[in-house]
Protein backbone atom coordinates (compact mmCIF):
# COMPACT_ATOMS: atom_id res chain seq x y z
CA UNK A 1 0.00 0.00 0.00
CA UNK A 2 2.98 2.24 0.63
CA UNK A 3 2.91 4.91 -2.15
CA UNK A 4 7.01 5.54 -3.23
CA UNK A 5 7.27 9.27 -3.23
CA UNK A 6 10.96 10.11 -4.59
CA UNK A 7 10.96 13.90 -4.06
CA UNK A 8 13.91 15.42 -2.83
CA UNK A 9 14.34 18.97 -1.18
CA UNK A 10 16.62 21.54 -0.80
CA UNK A 11 17.30 25.29 0.60
CA UNK A 12 20.22 26.65 -0.27
CA UNK A 13 20.27 30.12 1.66
CA UNK A 14 17.19 30.40 2.20
CA UNK A 15 16.13 33.63 4.20
CA UNK A 16 12.57 34.95 5.02
CA UNK A 17 11.85 38.94 5.72
CA UNK A 18 8.83 39.66 7.67
CA UNK A 19 8.11 43.37 8.51
CA UNK A 20 10.74 44.35 6.79
CA UNK A 21 13.55 41.95 9.29
CA UNK A 22 14.96 38.40 8.09
CA UNK A 23 12.89 36.36 10.68
CA UNK A 24 15.43 33.80 9.22
CA UNK A 25 18.82 34.22 7.61
CA UNK A 26 20.97 31.89 5.46
CA UNK A 27 19.16 28.33 6.21
CA UNK A 28 20.41 25.52 4.22
CA UNK A 29 19.72 21.87 4.07
CA UNK A 30 18.91 18.84 1.76
CA UNK A 31 16.19 16.50 2.45
CA UNK A 32 15.99 12.83 0.68
CA UNK A 33 13.24 10.74 0.36
CA UNK A 34 12.01 9.40 3.69
CA UNK A 35 13.98 12.47 5.74
CA UNK A 36 11.78 14.01 8.61
CA UNK A 37 13.38 17.85 9.19
CA UNK A 38 12.08 18.83 13.12
CA UNK A 39 12.71 22.69 13.41
CA UNK A 40 13.01 23.99 16.62
CA UNK A 41 13.29 27.40 18.32
CA UNK A 42 11.89 30.13 20.59
CA UNK A 43 8.84 32.00 19.72
CA UNK A 44 9.03 34.00 16.95
CA UNK A 45 12.21 32.39 15.40
CA UNK A 46 10.81 31.81 12.41
CA UNK A 47 9.34 28.49 12.13
CA UNK A 48 6.16 29.65 10.84
CA UNK A 49 7.78 31.73 8.67
CA UNK A 50 10.32 28.83 6.94
CA UNK A 51 7.47 26.68 6.72
CA UNK A 52 5.35 29.33 4.67
CA UNK A 53 7.71 30.10 2.37
CA UNK A 54 8.38 26.31 1.25
CA UNK A 55 4.75 26.30 0.45
CA UNK A 56 4.77 29.24 -1.63
CA UNK A 57 3.35 31.76 0.75
CA UNK A 58 5.69 33.97 1.92
CA UNK A 59 8.69 35.97 -0.19
CA UNK A 60 12.29 34.33 0.67
CA UNK A 61 15.37 34.97 -0.56
CA UNK A 62 17.68 32.21 -1.56
CA UNK A 63 16.59 29.29 -3.42
CA UNK A 64 14.36 26.60 -2.85
CA UNK A 65 14.53 23.45 -5.06
CA UNK A 66 12.11 20.16 -5.72
CA UNK A 67 14.21 16.88 -7.44
CA UNK A 68 11.23 15.72 -8.95
CA UNK A 69 12.84 14.74 -12.19
CA UNK A 70 10.33 17.00 -13.68
CA UNK A 71 12.60 19.27 -15.65
CA UNK A 72 12.56 23.02 -14.62
CA UNK A 73 9.09 24.16 -14.35
CA UNK A 74 7.05 26.72 -12.76
CA UNK A 75 7.33 26.69 -8.65
CA UNK A 76 4.17 26.83 -7.55
CA UNK A 77 3.27 23.85 -10.37
CA UNK A 78 5.90 21.63 -8.56
CA UNK A 79 4.45 23.00 -4.66
CA UNK A 80 1.02 21.80 -5.75
CA UNK A 81 2.56 18.70 -6.88
CA UNK A 82 4.45 17.78 -3.68
CA UNK A 83 3.46 19.93 -0.82
CA UNK A 84 0.77 19.52 1.63
CA UNK A 85 0.55 22.18 4.36
CA UNK A 86 -1.04 22.01 7.80
CA UNK A 87 -0.69 25.33 9.54
CA UNK A 88 -1.79 26.82 13.01
CA UNK A 89 -5.13 27.32 11.40
CA UNK A 90 -6.68 24.37 10.13
CA UNK A 91 -8.60 25.51 7.01
CA UNK A 92 -11.94 23.71 7.32
CA UNK A 93 -15.26 24.88 6.31
CA UNK A 94 -17.32 25.81 9.18
CA UNK A 95 -20.51 24.72 7.16
CA UNK A 96 -19.77 21.59 5.81
CA UNK A 97 -19.13 18.18 7.88
CA UNK A 98 -15.93 15.82 8.19
CA UNK A 99 -17.23 13.80 5.16
CA UNK A 100 -17.79 16.45 2.16
CA UNK A 101 -14.37 18.12 4.05
CA UNK A 102 -12.90 15.19 2.95
CA UNK A 103 -14.15 14.52 -0.44
CA UNK A 104 -13.63 18.12 -1.42
CA UNK A 105 -10.26 18.12 -0.68
CA UNK A 106 -9.48 15.00 -2.71
CA UNK A 107 -11.05 16.30 -5.55
CA UNK A 108 -8.96 19.57 -4.89
CA UNK A 109 -5.94 18.49 -4.37
CA UNK A 110 -5.33 15.08 -6.19
CA UNK A 111 -3.11 16.00 -9.82
CA UNK A 112 -5.71 14.85 -12.34
CA UNK A 113 -8.23 11.97 -11.73
CA UNK A 114 -5.91 9.76 -9.62
CA UNK A 115 -7.12 8.08 -6.92
CA UNK A 116 -4.26 7.17 -5.27
CA UNK A 117 -4.86 8.36 -1.66
CA UNK A 118 -7.11 6.69 0.55
CA UNK A 119 -11.03 7.48 0.44
CA UNK A 120 -12.46 9.89 2.51
CA UNK A 121 -14.53 7.45 4.78
CA UNK A 122 -11.11 5.63 5.32
CA UNK A 123 -9.19 8.79 6.01
CA UNK A 124 -11.71 9.41 8.84
CA UNK A 125 -11.78 6.22 10.10
CA UNK A 126 -7.40 6.38 10.46
CA UNK A 127 -7.83 10.12 12.74
CA UNK A 128 -10.44 8.51 14.93
CA UNK A 129 -13.24 10.42 13.55
CA UNK A 130 -17.33 10.26 13.43
CA UNK A 131 -18.53 11.91 10.37
CA UNK A 132 -20.15 14.89 11.96
CA UNK A 133 -20.83 19.17 11.77
CA UNK A 134 -17.45 21.10 11.30
CA UNK A 135 -18.70 23.26 13.84
CA UNK A 136 -20.02 20.93 16.30
CA UNK A 137 -16.43 19.28 16.74
CA UNK A 138 -13.55 20.63 19.49
CA UNK A 139 -10.19 21.78 18.50
CA UNK A 140 -8.65 18.55 18.52
CA UNK A 141 -10.96 16.96 16.37
CA UNK A 142 -10.80 19.73 14.08
CA UNK A 143 -7.03 19.18 13.85
CA UNK A 144 -7.58 15.80 12.92
CA UNK A 145 -10.01 16.34 10.32
CA UNK A 146 -7.27 18.66 9.08
CA UNK A 147 -4.87 15.96 9.47
CA UNK A 148 -7.20 13.57 7.18
CA UNK A 149 -6.37 15.92 4.75
CA UNK A 150 -2.92 14.75 3.89
CA UNK A 151 -4.01 10.97 3.63
CA UNK A 152 -7.27 11.84 0.89
CA UNK A 153 -4.89 13.41 -1.43
CA UNK A 154 -1.13 11.84 -1.35
CA UNK A 155 1.77 14.25 -1.53
CA UNK A 156 5.87 13.97 -1.25
CA UNK A 157 6.45 16.53 1.51
CA UNK A 158 4.05 17.55 4.42
CA UNK A 159 5.24 20.86 6.27
CA UNK A 160 3.11 20.15 9.73
CA UNK A 161 3.30 23.32 11.70
CA UNK A 162 3.05 22.53 15.20
CA UNK A 163 1.17 19.83 14.45
CA UNK A 164 0.47 18.04 17.83
CA UNK A 165 -1.12 21.63 19.95
CA UNK A 166 -4.56 20.70 20.17
CA UNK A 167 -4.48 16.85 20.22
CA UNK A 168 -4.71 14.25 22.78
CA UNK A 169 -2.19 11.29 23.56
CA UNK A 170 -4.04 8.94 21.31
CA UNK A 171 -4.39 11.40 18.78
CA UNK A 172 -0.70 12.49 19.02
CA UNK A 173 0.43 8.81 18.85
CA UNK A 174 -1.92 8.50 15.73
CA UNK A 175 -0.11 11.25 14.20
CA UNK A 176 3.50 10.15 14.81
CA UNK A 177 1.98 6.65 13.35
CA UNK A 178 0.79 8.33 10.35
CA UNK A 179 3.94 10.09 10.01
CA UNK A 180 6.22 7.03 10.37
CA UNK A 181 3.82 5.58 7.29
CA UNK A 182 4.56 8.07 5.29
CA UNK A 183 8.25 8.42 5.73
CA UNK A 184 8.28 4.72 4.66
CA UNK A 185 6.81 5.07 1.74
CA UNK A 186 9.05 7.77 0.50
CA UNK A 187 7.11 10.86 2.09
CA UNK A 188 9.17 13.87 3.70
CA UNK A 189 8.13 15.71 6.99
CA UNK A 190 9.42 19.46 7.80
CA UNK A 191 7.38 19.77 11.44
CA UNK A 192 7.61 23.00 13.66
CA UNK A 193 7.51 21.56 17.44
CA UNK A 194 8.42 22.55 20.90
CA UNK A 195 9.62 19.05 21.38
CA UNK A 196 6.03 17.14 22.20
CA UNK A 197 6.17 15.48 19.17
CA UNK A 198 8.12 12.47 19.19
CA UNK A 199 9.17 11.14 15.83
CA UNK A 200 12.86 9.53 15.07
CA UNK A 201 15.82 9.56 13.35
CA UNK A 202 15.09 13.42 12.60
CA UNK A 203 17.00 16.07 11.12
CA UNK A 204 16.92 18.52 13.37
CA UNK A 205 17.43 22.15 12.61
CA UNK A 206 17.98 24.79 15.33
CA UNK A 207 16.41 28.53 14.50
CA UNK A 208 17.76 31.52 16.40
CA UNK A 209 16.39 34.96 16.65
CA UNK A 210 17.95 36.38 13.49
CA UNK A 211 17.74 39.68 15.09
CA UNK A 212 19.65 38.65 18.13
CA UNK A 213 22.12 41.08 17.25
CA UNK B 1 -12.39 21.32 -14.74
CA UNK B 2 -13.05 18.92 -11.65
CA UNK B 3 -11.13 20.85 -9.12
CA UNK B 4 -12.95 24.17 -10.04
CA UNK B 5 -16.00 22.36 -9.84
CA UNK B 6 -15.21 20.89 -6.34
CA UNK B 7 -14.20 24.29 -5.13
CA UNK B 8 -17.81 26.07 -6.58
CA UNK B 9 -19.58 23.31 -4.34
CA UNK B 10 -17.38 24.40 -1.16
CA UNK B 11 -17.77 28.08 -2.12
CA UNK B 12 -21.86 27.18 -2.34
CA UNK B 13 -21.79 25.58 0.91
CA UNK B 14 -19.76 28.21 2.80
CA UNK B 15 -21.63 30.97 1.42
CA UNK B 16 -25.16 30.11 1.23
CA UNK B 17 -24.94 29.02 4.70
CA UNK B 18 -23.15 32.44 5.87
CA UNK B 19 -25.47 35.40 6.82
CA UNK B 20 -24.67 37.80 3.74
CA UNK B 21 -27.70 36.03 1.77
CA UNK B 22 -30.00 36.82 3.84
CA UNK B 23 -28.91 40.44 5.54
CA UNK B 24 -28.60 41.98 1.52
CA UNK B 25 -32.12 40.38 1.16
CA UNK B 26 -33.68 41.22 3.82
CA UNK B 27 -32.03 44.65 3.63
CA UNK B 28 -33.71 45.23 -0.02
CA UNK B 29 -36.84 44.13 1.01
CA UNK B 30 -37.39 46.26 3.87
CA UNK B 31 -35.95 49.15 2.18
CA UNK B 32 -37.93 48.46 -1.17
CA UNK B 33 -41.36 48.11 1.07
CA UNK B 34 -40.69 50.71 3.01
CA UNK B 35 -39.79 53.36 0.23
CA UNK B 36 -43.85 54.34 0.06
CA UNK B 37 -43.89 55.09 4.01
CA UNK B 38 -41.42 57.46 3.90
CA UNK B 39 -41.45 59.21 0.04
CA UNK B 40 -45.66 58.76 0.94
CA UNK B 41 -48.11 57.32 -1.44
CA UNK B 42 -47.95 59.16 -4.74
CA UNK B 43 -48.66 56.80 -7.30
CA UNK B 44 -46.86 59.12 -9.85
CA UNK B 45 -43.88 60.05 -7.84
CA UNK B 46 -42.89 56.33 -6.50
CA UNK B 47 -43.50 55.19 -10.23
CA UNK B 48 -41.09 57.89 -11.43
CA UNK B 49 -38.30 56.90 -8.92
CA UNK B 50 -38.72 53.47 -9.04
CA UNK B 51 -35.74 52.62 -11.03
CA UNK B 52 -33.25 54.89 -9.62
CA UNK B 53 -34.37 53.97 -5.89
CA UNK B 54 -34.48 50.49 -6.63
CA UNK B 55 -31.01 50.13 -8.59
CA UNK B 56 -29.76 52.46 -5.61
CA UNK B 57 -31.28 50.20 -2.32
CA UNK B 58 -29.71 46.99 -4.70
CA UNK B 59 -25.91 48.77 -5.13
CA UNK B 60 -26.17 49.14 -1.33
CA UNK B 61 -27.76 45.58 -0.36
CA UNK B 62 -24.83 44.22 -2.48
CA UNK B 63 -22.09 45.83 -0.31
CA UNK B 64 -22.98 44.76 2.99
CA UNK B 65 -22.58 40.93 2.32
CA UNK B 66 -18.94 41.62 1.65
CA UNK B 67 -17.59 42.16 5.22
CA UNK B 68 -14.14 39.73 5.29
CA UNK B 69 -15.07 37.56 2.18
CA UNK B 70 -11.23 36.78 1.92
CA UNK B 71 -10.24 37.75 4.81
CA UNK B 72 -11.96 35.06 6.52
CA UNK B 73 -10.77 32.27 4.11
CA UNK B 74 -7.11 33.78 4.84
CA UNK B 75 -7.16 33.97 8.48
CA UNK B 76 -9.10 30.28 8.40
CA UNK B 77 -6.24 28.41 6.16
CA UNK B 78 -8.49 28.22 4.03
CA UNK B 79 -7.01 29.94 1.16
CA UNK B 80 -3.56 28.27 1.72
CA UNK B 81 -5.68 24.97 1.14
CA UNK B 82 -7.12 26.05 -2.08
CA UNK B 83 -3.56 27.28 -3.32
CA UNK B 84 -2.21 24.63 -2.55
CA UNK B 85 -4.25 22.73 -5.38
CA UNK B 86 -2.64 24.26 -8.38
CA UNK B 87 -5.49 26.76 -8.85
CA UNK B 88 -4.26 29.90 -10.00
CA UNK B 89 -5.19 32.53 -7.70
CA UNK B 90 -7.35 35.09 -10.15
CA UNK B 91 -9.53 31.62 -10.47
CA UNK B 92 -9.80 30.93 -6.78
CA UNK B 93 -11.10 34.81 -7.04
CA UNK B 94 -13.49 34.09 -9.63
CA UNK B 95 -15.02 31.59 -7.98
CA UNK B 96 -15.20 33.47 -5.02
CA UNK B 97 -16.67 36.13 -6.76
CA UNK B 98 -18.77 34.37 -8.87
CA UNK B 99 -20.35 32.67 -6.05
CA UNK B 100 -21.11 35.70 -4.17
CA UNK B 101 -23.23 36.55 -7.26
CA UNK B 102 -25.11 33.92 -7.15
CA UNK B 103 -26.44 33.61 -3.46
CA UNK B 104 -26.28 37.59 -2.34
CA UNK B 105 -27.25 39.33 -6.43
CA UNK B 106 -29.53 36.72 -7.45
CA UNK B 107 -32.15 36.76 -4.93
CA UNK B 108 -32.06 40.70 -4.98
CA UNK B 109 -32.70 40.28 -8.79
CA UNK B 110 -35.52 38.07 -8.06
CA UNK B 111 -36.96 40.00 -5.01
CA UNK B 112 -36.63 43.35 -7.23
CA UNK B 113 -39.78 41.84 -9.73
CA UNK B 114 -41.97 42.03 -6.51
CA UNK B 115 -40.24 45.53 -4.65
CA UNK B 116 -40.65 46.91 -8.52
CA UNK B 117 -43.68 46.48 -9.10
CA UNK B 118 -45.10 47.62 -5.95
CA UNK B 119 -43.01 51.13 -6.47
CA UNK B 120 -43.93 50.99 -10.02
CA UNK B 121 -47.22 49.50 -10.44
CA UNK B 122 -46.98 48.14 -14.10
CA UNK B 123 -45.62 45.06 -14.99
CA UNK B 124 -43.38 46.04 -17.91
CA UNK B 125 -41.81 48.58 -15.71
CA UNK B 126 -40.49 46.09 -13.17
CA UNK B 127 -38.95 43.53 -15.75
CA UNK B 128 -37.28 46.64 -17.12
CA UNK B 129 -35.70 46.69 -13.52
CA UNK B 130 -34.60 43.52 -12.90
CA UNK B 131 -33.44 43.09 -16.11
CA UNK B 132 -30.95 46.00 -15.87
CA UNK B 133 -30.00 44.67 -12.51
CA UNK B 134 -29.26 41.07 -14.28
CA UNK B 135 -26.96 42.59 -16.31
CA UNK B 136 -25.34 44.98 -13.76
CA UNK B 137 -25.24 42.98 -10.50
CA UNK B 138 -22.15 41.80 -11.83
CA UNK B 139 -20.33 44.13 -12.27
CA UNK B 140 -21.38 45.65 -8.49
CA UNK B 141 -20.33 41.91 -7.53
CA UNK B 142 -17.14 41.67 -9.06
CA UNK B 143 -15.74 45.82 -8.14
CA UNK B 144 -17.10 44.98 -4.70
CA UNK B 145 -15.53 41.66 -4.08
CA UNK B 146 -12.11 42.97 -5.24
CA UNK B 147 -12.25 45.78 -3.32
CA UNK B 148 -12.71 44.13 -0.21
CA UNK B 149 -9.68 41.75 -0.84
CA UNK B 150 -7.76 44.98 -1.65
CA UNK B 151 -9.20 46.26 1.89
CA UNK B 152 -8.24 43.45 3.35
CA UNK B 153 -4.61 44.27 3.24
CA UNK B 154 -5.86 46.99 5.93
CA UNK B 155 -6.78 45.28 9.61
CA UNK B 156 -10.72 46.34 9.86
CA UNK B 157 -11.14 47.88 5.75
CA UNK B 158 -14.36 46.91 5.42
CA UNK B 159 -15.80 50.90 6.29
CA UNK B 160 -13.04 51.71 3.60
CA UNK B 161 -14.53 49.69 1.15
CA UNK B 162 -18.05 51.26 1.26
CA UNK B 163 -16.52 54.85 0.37
CA UNK B 164 -13.91 53.17 -2.19
CA UNK B 165 -16.74 51.38 -3.97
CA UNK B 166 -18.68 55.02 -4.57
CA UNK B 167 -16.95 55.89 -7.90
CA UNK B 168 -16.64 52.37 -9.39
CA UNK B 169 -20.12 51.98 -8.48
CA UNK B 170 -21.52 55.04 -10.05
CA UNK B 171 -21.00 53.92 -13.87
CA UNK B 172 -23.42 50.70 -13.06
CA UNK B 173 -25.53 53.24 -11.23
CA UNK B 174 -25.88 55.90 -14.48
CA UNK B 175 -26.82 53.17 -17.51
CA UNK B 176 -28.16 50.77 -15.23
CA UNK B 177 -30.92 53.33 -14.08
CA UNK B 178 -31.33 54.53 -17.50
CA UNK B 179 -31.82 50.92 -18.78
CA UNK B 180 -34.18 50.16 -16.59
CA UNK B 181 -36.15 53.65 -16.64
CA UNK B 182 -36.70 52.61 -20.46
CA UNK B 183 -34.85 56.09 -21.26
CA UNK B 184 -34.78 56.56 -25.25
CA UNK B 185 -31.42 56.09 -24.70
CA UNK B 186 -32.37 53.14 -23.02
CA UNK B 187 -30.37 50.32 -25.72
CA UNK B 188 -27.60 51.96 -25.97
CA UNK B 189 -27.48 52.23 -22.05
CA UNK B 190 -27.89 49.01 -21.60
CA UNK B 191 -25.16 48.13 -23.81
CA UNK B 192 -22.91 49.82 -22.24
CA UNK B 193 -23.75 48.45 -18.91
CA UNK B 194 -23.26 44.76 -20.33
CA UNK B 195 -19.68 46.00 -20.98
CA UNK B 196 -19.14 47.66 -18.02
CA UNK B 197 -20.14 44.06 -16.28
CA UNK B 198 -17.79 42.42 -19.05
CA UNK B 199 -14.69 44.14 -18.27
CA UNK B 200 -15.41 43.72 -14.72
CA UNK B 201 -15.42 39.79 -15.20
CA UNK B 202 -12.41 39.66 -17.30
CA UNK B 203 -10.30 42.26 -14.49
CA UNK B 204 -11.52 42.02 -11.10
CA UNK B 205 -10.60 38.56 -11.01
CA UNK B 206 -7.05 39.24 -12.13
CA UNK B 207 -7.14 42.15 -9.41
CA UNK B 208 -8.27 40.15 -6.62
CA UNK B 209 -6.08 37.18 -7.38
CA UNK B 210 -3.15 39.74 -6.28
CA UNK B 211 -4.39 41.52 -3.66
CA UNK B 212 -4.71 37.39 -1.76
CA UNK B 213 -1.50 36.94 -2.70
CA UNK B 214 -0.27 39.86 -1.60
CA UNK B 215 -2.51 39.85 1.85
CA UNK B 216 -1.14 36.07 2.86
CA UNK B 217 2.77 36.95 2.22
Amino acid sequence: MSLNHTVTLSLDNVSVARGGMDVVAGVSVGLEPGDALMLTGPNGSGKTSLLRAIAGFARFSGTIAFGDGAGPRDRQDAIAAHIHYLGHETGLNRRADGLTSLFFWRDLLNPGESDAGLTPDTALQAVGLLNGPVWKMSAGQQQRLAIARLLVAPRAIWLLDEPVTALDAAGRDMLVGLCVNHRAGGGMIISSSHGLFPIENVIALSLQQADAA
Amino acid sequence: MNKMRALIQDELRLRAGGPSPYVAFGFFVLAGVLAPFSLGPDPELLARIAPGYVWLIAAISVLVGLEGLFQEDIASGRMAVLRLSGLPSWAIALSTMSVYWLVVCLPVVIASLPVSYLLSGTGDAALAIAVSLLIGTPALAMLGATLAAIAGVVKRGTGLVIFLALPFFAPALIFGTRLAGAAEDALSAGLFLAAFSLQAVALCPLLAGLAIRQNME
